[in-house]
């Protein structure tokens, strides 16, 4: 397959190196993406010529179940080439090409420089937690601007609603969070009525952003979409990002963090509060929205990874993921990631008059 | 008995017809019998695996009683996390990128084991042959192929005679994940080398011209060596040894001889041009060949560069000194003496 495209992209240089002549060879590192709900995708990074850094990023679906993901990508870029500004579209890479490599269907975008955030922040050696932290806060800024140039109004659809509803069938709440969840009814259902929907990245991990030369940089758009609620980005940062720990897959370690960003007395609350408002900078939202909000972006990835784990459970692979895959059922699925985030919304349920913002 | 594969007979590599029960070789009259619709290509059966014999037992009655799916993860997850994602995670055979993989591809997986390599292949290929010479893992490998509806693998009991069951041409692509250094272990007092270069002799006939083989192994010089990493007969230091010295250790800590050979890039490349083999291109398999998560091409020590600066993560002291001593080796232009796991793909 990677001879294929090589062939392809050797064919066609104009589309592929569109300021540049048509390179003498190519060569490719093949990166293995996460297997996802549908077997994922694999990366190729291609090198042209004597280049140190590579040129291009294609992407093909691992079977053809996950052709819809690479649909998604090219969606969401195109979304950003169109719609959004050059100054904040330029963080994401320019799409290329979406076409055919024999029977498998690729995509091939512009590959991005730069060093990783999630790498600045969990090296423990040399660790420089003020710029790793002034980082996430330019992220912040940046998708705070995102937010403002898709805003739309609210389509009155009832998802919020439905998301609460879902979550509740799903998951086992205590008493607190049951209360809370209960609480949060009209809430939710004034987002849905009064919220505006923005276009959201879906996967705005410290992994999928990079720092270089050329500034911020945000790969891996496969689970863009339009319309949907703000924040829902940048909490994925907050709750995703662990600080100078070095194991970012230790799920009890996303709980610490997630209170020492979240609440008053957690140790990192000023980081929050900042990353909170560097994003309402641009998009103007009223305060009152920014606790239904965190409440319904903790349900909806639960949601989303409960979903994950069903179809790779119906793929008969689940990856184990620490410390919440131990004792997990086939038929259950509640201690893995999507276990993370119910946990969270059952602290956040906990101490919810303790909120930082 | 499935009509739409072609068979030879593994003694003589005469034509074979069908007889009540299996197969019947037209020229030497050997009969291959057909148990539960595998063909039987030998009569002696191995169990060697990462699952114990009793664990296999009980996920083969879990799978008939259950499925294959709540089996795996209820059962050999628990018992046996190394081998639930050895049998389930496709993604460990993301090197199958590397080639042309069309509807209309035939492939052969040598040393299939639990099939998530054959079952991988099988979403993109046309036809998947699992050979393996454990009765057991075939077994399991069809009852998945069974209840999942998977109608283009076909399991076949052998590999371990020195003529492949296959007549010439019949593969595009034949697949050694794990094989090539184990085959020196079914060749009696012969030399290991000329049992595995007998083996890809018989490879090579039973590729179409143009065909591939993929080859994920060790070096026999990788870094993990010089600290005392094991070698496969469990023993250390021995893949840095002469043969002979590496046969008399292994034989004096009551191992029997040595018969796991490894060799360096070159030495693979002497190997597979022996056998007739036209090229060989090297990648390395990183973390393994067995979990791929990142392949480069050994050549390019740019690329290589490129991942230990920019993707390689480097949260520990540990990792950080690897990550030096890495890059310092492509600065010196000989990683990939000390690479220690390797992805070969051999063109006919």
């Amino acid at each position: 397959m990677i001879e294929e495209i090589e062939k392809v992209i050797l064919a066609a240089p104009r589309i592929f190196f569109p300021r540049r002549g048509a390179p003498r060879a190519l060569a490719t590192l093949l990166v293995k993406g996460s297997l996802g709900q549908n077997a994922g995708r694999v990366t190729f990074l291609i090198f042209r010529d004597g280049d140190p850094e590579p040129s291009l990023a294609a992407k093909i679906a691992r079977d053809p179940s996950g052709e819809s993901l690479l649909d998604a990508e090219a969606a969401g870029l195109r979304f950003l080439a169109d719609k959004i500004s050059p100054e904040v579209g330029r963080a994401a890479p320019k799409l290329l090409y979406q076409g055919n490599c024999g029977a498998a269907a690729f995509v091939a975008e512009e590959a991005v420089a730069g060093i990783p955030l999630g790498a600045e922040m969990t090296e423990t050696l040399f660790f420089r937690e003020r710029r790793a932290s002034a980082r996430l806060v330019e992220a912040s800024s940046w998708l705070g601007r995102l937010a403002a140039e898709s805003r739309r109004p609210a389509g009155g659809t009832k998802g919020a609603v439905r998301t609460a509803e879902i979550f509740k069938a799903r998951y086992p709440l205590d008493d607190a969070a049951d209360r809370f969840l209960d609480g949060l009814g009209t809430d939710l259902e004034g987002l849905d009525r009064e919220c505006p929907r923005v276009f959201i990245h879906g996967d705005f991990s410290h992994m999928n952003i990079y720092f270089g030369r050329g500034g911020m940089r945000v790969i891996d758009w496969a689970e863009s979409r339009d319309g949907g609620m703000p924040l829902h980005d940048l909490f994925f940062l907050l709750t995703s990002s662990v600080f100078g720990q070095g194991a970012e897959e230790d799920g009890t370690r996303r709980l610490a963090n997630f209170s020492s960003l979240f609440f008053l007395d957690g140790g990192r609350g000023e980081l929050a509060r900042s990353a909170v408002d560097k994003y309402l900078e641009s998009l103007k939202l009223d305060r009152g929205m920014l606790k239904p909000l965190l409440a319904l972006f903790l349900m909806e990835r639960a949601n989303i990874e409960y979903e994950v784990l069903e179809g790779q459970g119906q793929r008969g692979y689940l990856v184990p993921m620490k410390p919440f895959g131990d004792g997990a059922k086939w038929t259950e699925g509640s201690l893995l990631k999507c276990g993370l985030y119910a946990r969270l919304f059952g602290r956040l349920a906990a101490a919810r008059d303790r909120l930082n913002f | 008995m499935n009509d739409s594969m072609r068979y030879a007979c593994a003694s003589c590599g005469g034509p074979l017809d069908t007889e009540a029960g299996g197969w019947k070789c037209r020229a030497c009259a050997t009969s291959w019998p057909v148990r539960d619709g595998i063909p039987f290509f030998s009569a002696r059966d191995y169990y060697f695996a990462d699952v114990t014999e009793p664990e296999m037992d009980k996920l083969l009655a879990e799978t008939a009683a259950r499925g294959w799916k709540p089996a795996a993860h209820d059962f050999l997850r628990g018992t046996n996390p190394g081998s639930y994602k050895l049998a389930g995670d496709e993604s460990r055979s993301d090197w199958k990128f590397l080639f042309p993989l069309t509807p209309e591809t035939s492939v052969l997986d040598l040393g299939s084991g639990l099939g998530s390599i054959a079952f991988s292949l099988s979403r993109r290929c046309g036809k998947v042959v699992a050979m393996d010479i454990s009765a057991k893992r075939l077994k399991y490998l069809s009852l998945r192929a069974a209840q999942e509806g998977t109608s283009n693998i076909f399991p076949v009991f052998g590999g371990d005679a020195p003529r492949l069951p296959f007549p010439d041409g019949s593969f595009d692509l034949v697949v050694l994940n794990g094989v090539l250094e184990w085959l020196g272990l079914f060749g009696g007092e012969k030399d290991p080398r000329e049992v595995q270069l007998e083996k890809l002799r018989e490879i090579h006939r039973v590729l179409r011209p143009g065909g591939s083989v993929y080859v994920g192994i060790e070096n026999r010089t990788g870094y993990v060596y010089f600290f005392g990493g094991m070698d496969h007969g469990g023993t250390r230091f021995t893949t840095l040894m002469p043969r002979f010295m590496a046969d008399l250790a292994c034989r004096l800590t009551g191992r029997g001889s040595y018969r796991t050979y490894t060799y360096t890039e070159a030495g693979y490349r002497k190997l597979f041009s022996e056998a007739g083999f036209s090229s060989a291109e090297f990648y390395a398999t990183i973390p393994s060949y067995r979990d791929v998560y990142f392949l480069a091409p050994l050549r390019d020590a740019r690329i290589l560069d490129h991942f230990f600066a920019r993707l390689f993560q480097a949260p520990s002291l540990r990792r950080r000194v690897l990550r030096f001593g890495a890059r310092l080796l492509l600065k010196l232009r000989i990683f990939r003496h000390f690479v220690p796991e390797m992805g070969i793909v051999v063109r006919k």
